[in-house]
């Protein structure tokens, strides 16, 4: 969808009509699947666990719209809700993976691995598993802020952080990386 | 090895290297429109007066009842201070040999040698009426 197709005030104003809330809904969808997918792909790495937790996350925003009051953005209500699950979805799993600390992210590295829809080089397979070693708040900013681009404020709204603990996180998140590649080097 | 470690994120850039199925975010716009009629949205439950309210008259309860509790308390402690004679004194200078005892070592203020007095006075008096 373009654009300019979307303006989220009218689509909100939509949200609240009984009448045009399903169709007001069906452009959410049109318009945040690919960007909320990409971000809890980064976060769980497999597309099928990221496919369904991507749709976990539109049923709740869908049954929960009427608790959406329109104080925060849609996008930031959206994403907090998609995190949530992924955070959720990444607790079972490490409760059925893991037996210690240090392997808590390997099953990650390993769905990796095994992922017929990761066509990225050595180099990317690398950054990813110095990614899956952050701990997962700098791994979020990582992300958020590395791949997506996004902006400092808009994370803070997202993750209820200030934007100097947010600089900071990402900064460290960083210095890890750059450190992990140099221990490979 | 500076330069390598400064240069090793702008080498990788910005695109992870996952990709999706062909048409998957079409298909899955579609899927999900569909999806969407299996699931009722939860209405909104509107807080009756007495649910917005309630917190505020718990306060109010709450206050209330510290300042009975006070007003209890004070009450008590000052029918017990507030006694003009103290029972102990008085029963000493029913003696009159012990009066110069008593005042010498006893623990006498001055308030409690008047208020004996007067109402001595007001005793004489009252048996002096025709």
């Amino acid at each position: 969808m373009a654009q300019q197709d979307y303006n989220e005030e009218i689509i909100i104003e939509e949200l609240r009509d009984s009448e045009t809330c399903q169709k007001a809904f069906s452009k959410v969808i049109k318009h945040y699947s690919e960007p909320l997918y990409w971000q809890i792909r980064r976060m769980v790495i497999d597309h099928d666990n990221a496919n369904d937790i991507l749709q976990e996350t539109f049923i709740k925003a869908w049954i929960n719209i009427n608790h959406f009051r329109g104080d925060a953005k849609l996008s930031t209500w959206l994403y907090k809700i998609a995190i949530n699950e992924s955070i959720t979805f990444l607790n079972k799993e490490r409760n059925k993976h893991t037996s210690s600390i240090d392997e808590e992210n390997s099953f990650l590295i390993n769905s990796l691995e095994a992922d017929e829809w990761f066509d990225g080089d050595n180099l990317r397979l690398e950054l990813q598993k110095a990614i899956n070693k952050l701990p997962e708040k700098q791994r979020l900013v990582f992300n958020m802020r590395y791949f997506d681009e996004m902006k400092y404020e808009d994370m803070s709204e997202i993750l209820g952080t200030s934007v100097g603990a947010l600089k900071a996180s990402y900064h460290h998140a960083v210095k890890k990386i750059e450190d992990f590649f140099s221990s490979i080097d | 090895m500076k330069k390598n470690k400064q240069d090793i994120l702008s080498r990788i850039g910005r695109e992870p290297g996952f990709k999706v199925p062909d048409n998957f975010f079409e298909e899955f716009t579609s899927k999900m429109e569909k999806e969407l009629s299996n699931h009722e949205i939860i209405p909104e439950v509107k807080p009756s007066v007495w649910n917005r309210i309630r917190p505020y008259i718990y306060m109010t309860a709450m206050f209330a009842g510290i300042w009975c509790m006070m007003w209890i308390f004070n009450d008590l402690a000052g029918v017990k201070d507030n006694s003009p004679i103290n029972p102990t004194i008085v029963a000493g200078f029913q003696n009159e040999d012990n009066i110069h005892e008593i005042m010498l070592h006893g623990d006498i203020s001055e308030y409690d040698i008047y208020t004996y007095e007067d109402s001595v006075a007001a005793d004489e008096a009252f048996m002096e009426l025709p």
